[in-house]
Formats: structure tokens, sequence, C-alpha cells
């Protein structure tokens, strides 16, 4: 497994890594480079100090990228004096998770099954069990719970969320007849009845998108190059809505057949009596376009007592379907 | 595999080893799901990590030898016990690096939404732990979201849990028909995020499954007399996500409208020159597709079918029915 480049044909990259951490882990003085080269397994074969340099540097980003520790020790002067790790820092403490804790993590760890994240579940399910061997069974449960999430876009976007970094792909939006090369800054990954959505910053429309994960049509690479727009203060993935939502929060007043149209008595703020057995409801929305379809919607089962506001643009919303459904053009 | 994911799993196993003393090479490599050969190298790296560079003093030891001699070349020396003589500073896990932290913290956050399935005290307190324990980034960024209501989630919960029967208010997908029936539960079924309750319904007399997405608000009811099928320990055939549509309508959708082909997967047949499109969707049931375009307000226009057309003029012309006097 040694690299090109690396000098050390025999040992492999690993048990060069593993050597750092064993040489690091728990010294009270740090460790100098010099001590380094000579004890850490495959530096010692390295040509010469800048070869060994490298290699170091290298090692040492990748472990503290894995999560590793590595603690650089300066003298007042700036002068490296040497490295070690805090095996406090390095290790997993124990949680002192009670049994219906451990029964829940179980559950959760279950539910990537194959999916995007179930190779971590898995590696962190074996951190905790080491660090208390009680039983992870899953207790008492009344159902079960999947995510086959198999898009192959996922991995690579959920890392580029978490990193904040940017992304590439090719996209055949709605509007393409041919997949066009995105560049993007993801701010938010969301799973619903109807799939995965990305929502981030596009950077060619130099706004924010919503895309949808069935629409990438190749490889996401991640754009290292691209200068990442954070999201905005107070942008939470879980309440983006795909219709684009204008204009300010509006109420009305909804008279309603028994029985029917359930969707506008979800909007219901109005109470007494219950919204599912009233014949009259207050709603509301958090925009006038938003309010108009949820009534429209439901055909003749609303209708809109007031504000005339509303009244009107429901009208007007059920005109101009007769009008584009009698055959005239749109 | 790459260098830094196995020396992940060198730096798991002394200390899940630890915690796990008397099991064989082969009952650990199957854990850890690689063959016992791969444990093994594993395992010899980990004790000779240095080839006598590194001082004795500072290496991890751990026994995995076979009691027999003759068993050294063959496979029977997977049978071996494997103990670990001295972990060194390599006795506690690593901590959970971000994306494992991530896996379970986005799991928990879904099994939050849903009834049956786990203590849901267990669940907020656990969350609050992981996070504390790992400060991970990114968590929010990621949401599966089940859509179902917390009034609801806790109440089917219960009846999941002391076996009392619901009372349920179910929305028709297709009609926004509301209906009221007595179930009694048998388990909840989660798939991506769609949640479904699988009981016995005491309304149509048999089994069904309800989403819980549509489920408006439940009750908890005594179960009467009349005794229902035993069906918690089967397991339920799910209507296949996305179900399969029998029928397709064709629509035109205006510049503005796009994001409806997002929303329902629709195909774009054809741009239109004034930036619409022509979309080929779904229609599960001519009912929502009514009222998916009603709900559009004139933004899409139905080319096919010439029934569905129909439909939506006569439930535009009865909408407007209720309303008189010249608009505005």
């Amino acid at each position: 497994m040694a690299e090109p480049g690396d000098g050390s044909p025999r040992i492999d990259r690993t048990e060069r890594l593993l050597g750092l951490v064993v040489v690091l882990m728990g010294r009270d003085v740090p460790v100098p480079r010099a001590t380094i080269r000579a004890d850490v397994p495959g530096y010692a074969e390295s040509p010469n100090e800048l070869a060994f340099e490298r290699m170091f540097e290298r090692d040492k980003d990748e472990l503290r990228s894995m999560g590793v520790p590595i603690e650089t020790v300066e003298a007042p002067t700036g002068e490296v004096l040497g490295y070690r790790i805090d095996p406090e820092d390095y290790a997993l403490g124990d949680l002192h998770l009670t049994p219906a804790e451990r029964s829940a993590v179980a559950v959760a760890a279950q539910v990537w099954g194959q999916a995007t994240l179930a190779r971590e579940a898995g590696t962190a399910m074996r951190k905790l069990d080491a660090v208390d061997d009680s039983t992870w069974a899953p207790a008492g449960l009344r159902g079960t719970v999947q995510l086959t999430a198999s898009d192959a876009a996922l991995p690579v976007l959920v890392a580029a969320v978490r990193e904040h970094v940017g992304v590439r792909f090719p996209y055949r939006g709605r509007a393409d007849s041919d997949p066009r090369e995105r560049t993007v800054s993801p701010w938010g990954l969301r799973s619903t009845g109807r799939g995965w959505f990305m929502v981030g910053f596009d950077h060619d429309r130099e706004d924010q998108r919503t895309f949808r994960l069935s629409r990438i049509t190749g490889t996401v690479t991640s754009a290292a190059d691209v200068e990442v727009v954070a999201s905005p203060d107070g942008f939470d993935i879980a309440s983006v809505s795909l219709a684009p939502a204008t204009g300010e929060p509006v109420t009305a007043r909804v008279r309603l057949e028994p029985r029917r149209a359930a969707a506008v008595r979800r909007l219901a703020v109005s109470t007494e009596p219950e919204p599912w057995e009233a014949s009259e409801v207050t709603v509301a929305a958090g925009s006038l376009n938003e309010l108009v379809a949820v009534i429209a919607g439901a055909g003749a089962d609303a209708v809109v007592l007031e504000p005339p506001t509303v009244i009107a643009a429901v009208r007007e919303a059920l005109q101009a379907v007769l009008a584009t459904s009698d055959g005239s053009a749109r | 595999m790459s260098a830094a994911d196995r020396l992940a799993r060198l730096l798991a196993l002394v200390p899940w080893l630890e915690a796990h003393p008397g099991l064989t090479m082969r009952e650990c490599a199957e854990h850890f799901g690689i063959t016992a050969a791969q444990l093994e190298a594993d395992l010899y790296l980990l004790i000779l990590s240095g080839d006598g560079v590194i001082s004795a003093a500072d290496l991890v030891d751990i026994q995995f030898w076979a009691d027999d001699l003759a068993d050294e070349e063959s496979d029977a020396r997977f049978d071996a016990t494997i103990r670990v003589v001295n972990a060194q500073s390599f006795d506690r896990p690593m901590r959970l690096s971000a994306s494992e932290a991530m896996s379970l913290l986005v799991a928990l956050r879904m099994l939050e939404q849903l009834p049956g399935v786990a203590d849901h005290d267990a669940i907020s307190s656990v969350v609050a732990k992981l996070e504390g324990a790992t400060a991970p980034s990114g968590v929010d960024a990621i949401v599966i979201d089940v859509a179902v209501e917390p009034a609801v989630r806790a109440v089917v919960d219960e009846a999941l849990v002391s076996g009392a029967e619901l009372q349920l208010r179910y929305a028709a997908a297709t009609t926004g028909e509301i209906t009221e029936r007595q179930v009694a539960p048998y388990q909840v079924t989660a798939v991506d995020g769609v949640a479904y309750l699988d009981a016995f319904c005491r309304f149509a007399g048999a089994r069904r499954t309800f989403r819980l997405d549509r489920v408006l608000s439940a009750a908890l009811v005594a179960a009467p007399e009349a005794e229902v099928p035993d069906g918690r320990d089967e397991t339920v055939s799910l209507p296949a996500v996305p179900m399969r549509a029998s029928n397709t309508a064709v629509l035109e959708l205006d510049g503005s409208s796009g994001w409806v082909a997002e929303a329902y997967d629709a195909t774009v047949i054809a741009q239109l020159d004034d930036g619409g499109s022509r979309v080929r969707l779904a229609m599960h049931d001519p009912q929502w597709a009514v009222r998916l375009v009603l709900s559009l307000g004139g933004a899409a226009r139905v080319v096919e079918p010439a029934s569905l057309a129909e439909a939506v003029a006569d439930a535009a012309r009865s909408a407007l029915a209720a309303y008189s006097g010249p608009l505005r």
C-alpha cells in the first residue's frame, strides 16, 4: 500500500499512521520531530529531511482530519518543541446511557440499513459499544424504520453540507432539455415523502435554489475553488417550502362542507369549535398565494367569507382555471 | 479502503476487544464485517507496530494464538480466543467523528417524529448527550421530514405501548374527505420520509395501512369486546413509494410554475416559447389531479386527458357558483 514518493516500500501507510499515534499518545513531554523521524516506522527510511517533512505534514493533516487531536507544543518564542496527543482529548468518554437511551441509539443505527450513512453508523456503534458494554438491543418496539436513500449523490452532498464546501454537478432542471453543470454552495438536505432535495446558493443564478437529487445526472464533485456563500441567518432547511412564497401572512374566514376540505382545515387557527368539525374556520397562511392555492384546491368544498381581498383572489384563481381549461390559450 | 479508514478500524478494535473478552477471531471479524484473515492482519499490525523501532513498553499487547501449534497454518487458528494483555492508552475508543455523530443524530431526529419506535424522552436525552460529546457540525442541515403531527405522534405512541385502540380522523389523499374510524394499531413502518400505521380498521372490518401524515387527529379509546385478529408479528407489505400510477396527465405550466414539475417529479416533455413547459405527470387519481390544477389558479393548463380538462372546468364552475356579484 506504499505510495510513490513515500520512499518506504516496506512500511504501509496505515502502519506509519498507527506508529505516529502510538509515539505521540499520552506523552508528558512533547515529542520533537527528530524523535518522530527516528521512532515511527516508515520515516527512518525517508531519503532526506525534506521527504520526511512532506510525509509527516501529510500524515499529521490526515490524522487531524480523522479527529485525532494532535497538539503542537510551542515555546514562548514560537519555536515548535514537539507534538503530543492528550488521551483525554482523544478518547470518547462514557456517556452513561440509560437502557432506554441505548435502545434508541441501537434503533437509530439500524435506520440507515444499506443506505448512505450505514457504514458511519456501524463504526459509531462499535465505539459506543466499547465504552459501555451493556445490551444494545432495540427493545419494546412496535415499528420498523428504514432509510433507503440510495441517491448516488447523497454521500458527497452530506459531506459538503457538513464541511461547508461548494459542489459541482450536472443537473437536468425543469427548464433544461439537456443537463447543465451547476455550481452550488449547499445549505441543507431534506428528505420528504417525495424524495431528497438540496437547498443552496446557485452560483450561476446568484440566488437560492432547490435541487431534486434524482435530477442530478452525473458525478458530484467538491468545488474547492468556489467561495462558499453561507446560508442566510435563520435559514432552516426543515421549513423551506418548494413552492415560492411571496408576500405577507394573511388570514381569512372560510365556510366548509362537512367532513371535506382537510387541507384547508389544517390551516385553521380557530380552535372552537374544533376545526375538523366546524362549518366555518379562520385560516392563516404565510402568504396570499399559499392560502389561495389551498382554498382553490378544495374547489366547492371551501368558500371564502371574508376578507374581500382573499375572496377576490380565490375567484380570480378559479376564473383563470376555467379560462385555461376551456381550451383557450394560457 | 484508505489508510485512514483502516487506522480507524484498528483504533476501534482494541477498546472493543477489551470490552468483549473471550471472543474468537471469527466472532470478532464477523462483528466488524471483515474476514478472519483481515482481522488477523489487523492484530499483527497492532502488536508489531514499529518492527522494533518503537519501544516494546509502549506497544499494545494482544494474544490471539491457537492453543495447538498444528492449527497455526490452518483455518482452525481463527477459532483462537483473543485476549488484550495491555491496551496502553488505547483502552478507550476515539471520539465519534463528525460523520459518525451525524449518522446517529440525523436518524434519532427522524425517530423523534415517529410513534412506536423508541422512548421519546430517551431520544431527547441521548441527542443531548451525543451533541455534548461530539460537537457535531451540520446536523441541523440534514433533515428527514416525516410530517407527522406531534399530537398524533404522542397519542399513537401511547396506544402502541398500552394496547388501547385509536379513534382516527383521516384525510383521504385524493378528495380531502375526512373519515373517522376506530382502529386497533399493530405497528408503525416508516420508509424514508413516509410513515404508515398498520392497524385493524373496525370501520372496514379489515387490516388497513394509514399514512400518518394524513391522520388529522387521534384519540385513545377503550378496546371494544370484539377481538381483532392478532397481526402484530406479521409484516406488512407497503405500497411502493412512489406508488405506481395507473395514468398520466399532460399539463402546460407557465414560466413561474416550474416548481410544480420539481415537486411532483414530472417529466418535462417540451419547453414552450413563452418560458413555460409541457410536463407529464403521474396521476394516481383524477380527483387528485383536479385539485392540483385548481390550486395552481390558471398557471397550469390540462392538455390531456380531455376528461381531466372537463373535470377541472366543472370543479372550477361549481366552486365559482358560491360567489356572486361582479369580480372586483
